[in-house]
């Protein structure tokens, strides 16, 4: 114990530990600044971007703790400075007070000028939305070409899933073997084809329960399929769905496939999709059913899965045909809860574009050329987000007494044909305090601190122009040219003094 | 052991069998499954980094639909290319896939053996003594952790260990360039080697002279570099993405074979608590702290190699090695057991007699290091290439109380353990350098 408090007050220990945390900061300021620049966003990973609030006070605090402790070690380490409290005259302990909250101030003010000078830059991007019709189709309308005008090539396109109009979406959507339990009489749950506001055909299905708190219904629609379908090694069933929450997080939807092996032996797979965040997979006792329980399908969600890839990790052995598809919506029966899909398809080919797999709603895609290829399903009408960069950057910093103020701006051309199109603009907003000036005009958001914010640009014509200012406060530099005034006042009227002594030494001397 | 040393090529060939016997039908439930479709995917044209942190998808008749999807391997591009490489020559020959998997074991029982053979030309330049070359070797050869590591688990880390080895053993002949080149070569194929080039620079500095120093600093980096962008480039692999993978090696907290596994430890028993304990495992002190381990694994060095009494000592550059691995193993929040193979020659070269203290500190070493691996995956776990039944009765102890929470009582426990023989053998290191100072 006496070794290791020994060792605790080694000032090369001392050191050390000063290094390593300084290190670190060093690390997480390169990490930051290199994560700005655009080719180099994956050193963020580095950084500490993840920290809590909490979290990043205490490392604020420990790193501001170490660069006084090294201030101190290097005083006494090199001038011989003591802070022993007793053997500090008056004059001195002042002197000491002055320069610790001299070294505190500047301290404050040096990371408050590094953070206006780390602070990630607005990087703002002019989305431009579209619909765009199809220019042709192949392989039995399961492959459709798009051309994109507003795009530059390379650029990354966005597609929305959700916005999208699809032809042949569903697989089966007949109403067939009805069931359920913990529902009001009269009609209102129900299995239904409608049409949304933007044209596209979707299932709705309603669950209107009973009003039984704890008891846990649903309604289901059993469809036997005439013909069962081949399940082949590409058969894909691709989904588009969104769920809408319930008041107590026990919403949840199904889509529930049964298969024949081949020895005709029933084997049944589900995927239940909940309103909570859950991701787990469960199997019935005989072990000739499997579950997949996937959370938080609160907003439009996609999904695809391989089927004979699912079977076969579920069950050891090849489906042979698919005899039946089941749509399910439950809830504890207090709640009224409404499923919608736009997409439920048993497809001989994955969702590709361009040819990658989708895996989201909201695909992107960098163009090589205008063209779009669509393989899986028939979209009858595309909706499309192509991003423009700014052409024109500026970047400049404005010192005042008590702040620092960075200015951004930047400038688009917009793009022919701009009155029909859906335009916004997002980039980092960065906190609080930054303002924004679309075209001059200064524009608020709710949703501004650490997220993207869109703002929908009424006022964009033939060009756009959006500056974002950015200020960090330096409360304490009043502070630090002020202490310094004390010390300075006195030095020079020491010196006056000792060159009035010496004027009047010389005059005594010679008169 | 050394009752049998005449029949040094004896035993040899005994280790290689019993790595050949157990190899083809044996395999880690994860890293293995991982090895088997990384090399499946890339082969077939994949990104090795694309597939990061995308899902590679189970495929039928290569290993077992455990996992419905694994991620992609953390490392530089070398692993995730000879995976590809083995399953081009397993998918040009009729035959069973139990190929594949020997084939993917080829490399890490082949660098078993290079180790070996390093192991006995370091000992006989440090001693000059032939039979306690011989034993060394045999010590490290037939290890039960060494081909558990290679021939079961199929972690390819005696690649990389030769590669250093070799790397010392050339800084020790007086060939810096050389040795450099074999530094990056063993950086190239996993990163964890790098912690050596501090040592290797500061004996260059003190033995020959900066110029060298740095000569050999820039071999052993560009090296890695330099092959990494080849195939990013030949096969249009994107940069960022292979970026992403080797940095997220970084954010790993606590787990695996040191004491920071108390944090899972904590998840387990008070699982409403495990957003502060992720705070507090994740904070940058705890994240970096390996950093302060490797500062005071090169002090010491420094320290010792000023105050050794004849400054080029040919076992310095190894004790600079076993202060550096010993540093970052006791610091770092994630120790994979694999690790525990850079430790090995190091302590077993430098055991200084037959029944010395530090010999019998390697024995104690790989026993807990052995003990905590088949807590942490239990041995029948292994061979989930014959049934996948074995993972399962593995996972559904390892998830379900109370089996789990003993489990990560007995894993934390056998972790400081390990831990502290770590510290006694770094006490050890600093007391007979104070002694002969």
């Amino acid at each position: 114990m006496k070794k290791v408090l020994n060792l605790l007050r080694d000032k090369k220990v001392h050191y050390v530990v000063i290094v390593w945390v300084l290190l670190i900061k060093v690390v997480e300021i390169i990490a930051e600044l290199l994560a700005n620049i655009e080719l180099l966003h994956f050193f963020e990973l580095l950084g500490f971007g993840y920290l809590s609030t909490t979290s990043r006070i205490v490392w604020d605090a420990l790193v501001a703790i170490t660069i006084i402790w090294l201030v101190y070690r290097l005083a006494k380490d090199t001038f011989q400075i003591s802070l022993g409290i007793r053997q500090l005259s008056k004059r001195a302990l002042l002197t000491t007070i002055l320069l610790l909250v001299w070294t505190a101030s500047s301290v404050t003010a040096v990371l408050q000028f590094a953070q206006a000078l780390s602070l990630p830059p607005a990087s703002p991007q002019l989305e431009i939305s579209r619909y765009y019709a199809p220019c042709n189709t192949a392989n039995g309308g399961l492959a459709t070409y798009f051309t994109i005008n507003d795009a530059e090539q390379g650029a990354n396109v966005t597609l929305d899933l959700s916005k999208s109009v699809f032809s042949n979406a569903f697989s089966s959507y007949e109403i067939g073997e009805i069931s359920m339990f913990g529902v009001k009489d009269g009609g209102l749950s129900y299995f239904s084809l409608k049409d949304s506001q933007m044209g596209q055909k979707m299932i709705e299905m309603k669950f209107f329960g009973n009003g039984t708190d704890g008891l846990d219904g649903w309604f289901a629609n059993k469809i036997q399929l005439e013909e069962p379908l081949k399940v082949n090694e590409n058969t894909t069933l691709i989904l588009l769905l969104k769920l809408e929450p319930s008041s107590d997080n026990t919403a949840w939807t199904y889509i529930k496939l049964d298969f024949l092996s081949a020895d005709n032996e029933k084997y049944s797979l589900v995927w239940k999709f909940h309103d909570k965040p859950i991701n787990s997979m469960l199997y019935s006792t005989d072990k000739k059913m499997k579950m997949y329980l996937l959370g938080s399908s609160v907003e439009w969600t996609f999904f695809q899965f391989n089927l004979q890839n699912v079977f076969y990790t579920s069950f050891s052995i090849h489906p042979k045909i698919l005899t039946c598809i089941e749509y399910g919506v439950g809830a504890e029966a207090d709640n009224i809860v409404t499923v919608h899909f736009l997409l439920a398809k048993i497809s001989d080919c994955p969702l590709k574009v361009n040819g990658e797999l989708v895996e989201s709603v909201k695909p992107t895609l960098k163009l090589d050329d205008s063209g779009i290829l669509f393989e899986g399903a028939n979209v009858s009408r595309l909706y499309a987000t192509s991003t423009l960069k700014p052409c024109k950057k500026e970047k400049h910093f404005q010192l005042f007494l008590t702040k620092i103020s960075r200015f951004e701006k930047y400038e688009w051309s917009l793009p022919e044909h701009h009155q029909e199109v859906e335009k916004q603009i997002r980039f980092n907003s960065i906190n609080n305090s930054t303002r924004i000036f679309l075209n001059g005009r200064e524009v608020t958001s709710k949703t501004r601190v650490f997220e993207l914010s869109a703002y929908e640009s009424l006022a964009l014509q033939d060009e756009a122009t959006l500056t974002v200012v950015n200020e960090v406060d330096t409360y304490l530099m009043p502070i630090i040219s002020i202490l310094l005034i004390p010390p300075l006042a006195l030095c020079l009227w020491k010196t006056f003094k000792s060159k009035k002594k010496m004027e009047s030494a010389y005059a005594a001397f010679y008169f | 052991m050394h009752k049998h040393l005449d029949k040094f090529w004896t035993l040899i060939l005994l280790g290689l069998i019993v790595r050949l016997a157990l190899c083809f039908w044996t395999g880690h439930p994860w890293d293995f499954e991982v090895f088997i479709r990384v090399g499946y995917y890339v082969a077939k044209g994949s990104s090795l980094f694309g597939i990061y942190p995308a899902e590679s998808y189970y495929n039928e008749g290569l290993g077992q639909p455990i996992f419905p999807y694994v991620t992609g391997l953390g490392y530089l591009p070398a692993w995730g290319l000879y995976t590809a490489l083995t399953y081009k020559i397993y998918s040009l020959l009729p035959v069973s896939p139990f190929f594949y998997y020997f084939l993917l074991k080829l490399a890490p029982m082949l660098g078993d053996l290079a180790s070996t053979q390093l192991i006995y030309s370091l000992t006989r330049i440090v001693t000059g003594k032939v039979e306690k070359a011989r034993l060394n070797a045999l010590t490290f050869f037939l290890c039960p952790f060494i081909i558990l590591v290679s021939a079961v688990w199929g972690m390819f880390d005696s690649i990389p260990l030769a590669f250093t080895l070799a790397s010392a053993l050339l800084l020790l002949l007086d060939k810096p360039f050389l040795s450099g080149l074999c530094l990056g070569m063993g950086i190239y194929i996993k990163v964890v080697p790098i912690i050596y080039l501090p040592i290797h620079m500061l004996y260059l500095s003190s033995k020959r002279d900066v110029r060298e120093a740095l000569i050999h600093l820039l071999t052993a980096l560009l090296v890695p570099f330099i092959l990494t962008m080849v195939p990013l480039v030949y096969f249009g692999w994107e940069t960022s993405k292979a970026a992403i993978t080797i940095f997220s090696q970084t954010q790993r907290t606590g787990e695996v074979l040191t004491y920071w596994n108390l944090s899972a430890l904590l998840n387990d028993l008070f699982p409403f608590s495990s957003g502060m304990l992720n705070e507090v495992f994740s904070f940058p002190l705890v994240r970096y702290f390996w950093v302060l381990g490797l500062i005071v694994g090169y002090l010491l060095y420094h320290k010792l190699q000023k105050s050794s009494s004849e400054p080029q000592s040919l076992s310095l550059p190894l004790k600079g090695h076993l202060l550096a691995t010993i540093g970052f193993l006791l610091t770092r929040t994630f120790i994979p057991e694999q690790f525990v193979l850079y430790l090995a020659p190091l302590i077993i070269v430098q055991a200084k007699g037959w029944r010395s203290e530090k010999s019998l500190g390697w024995m104690h070493v790989w026993v807990s290091a052995l003990t905590f691996t088949f807590i942490n995956l239990y041995p029948f776990a292994f061979a989930y290439l014959i049934n996948p039944e074995f993972w399962r009765t593995f996972s559904y102890l390892a998830s379900t109380k109370p089996y789990s929470s003993v489990r990560y009582f007995a894993r934390f426990i056998t972790a400081v353990l390990f831990d502290l023989l770590l510290v006694k053998i770094l006490c050890g290191m600093v007391r007979s350098r104070e002694e002969s100072a």
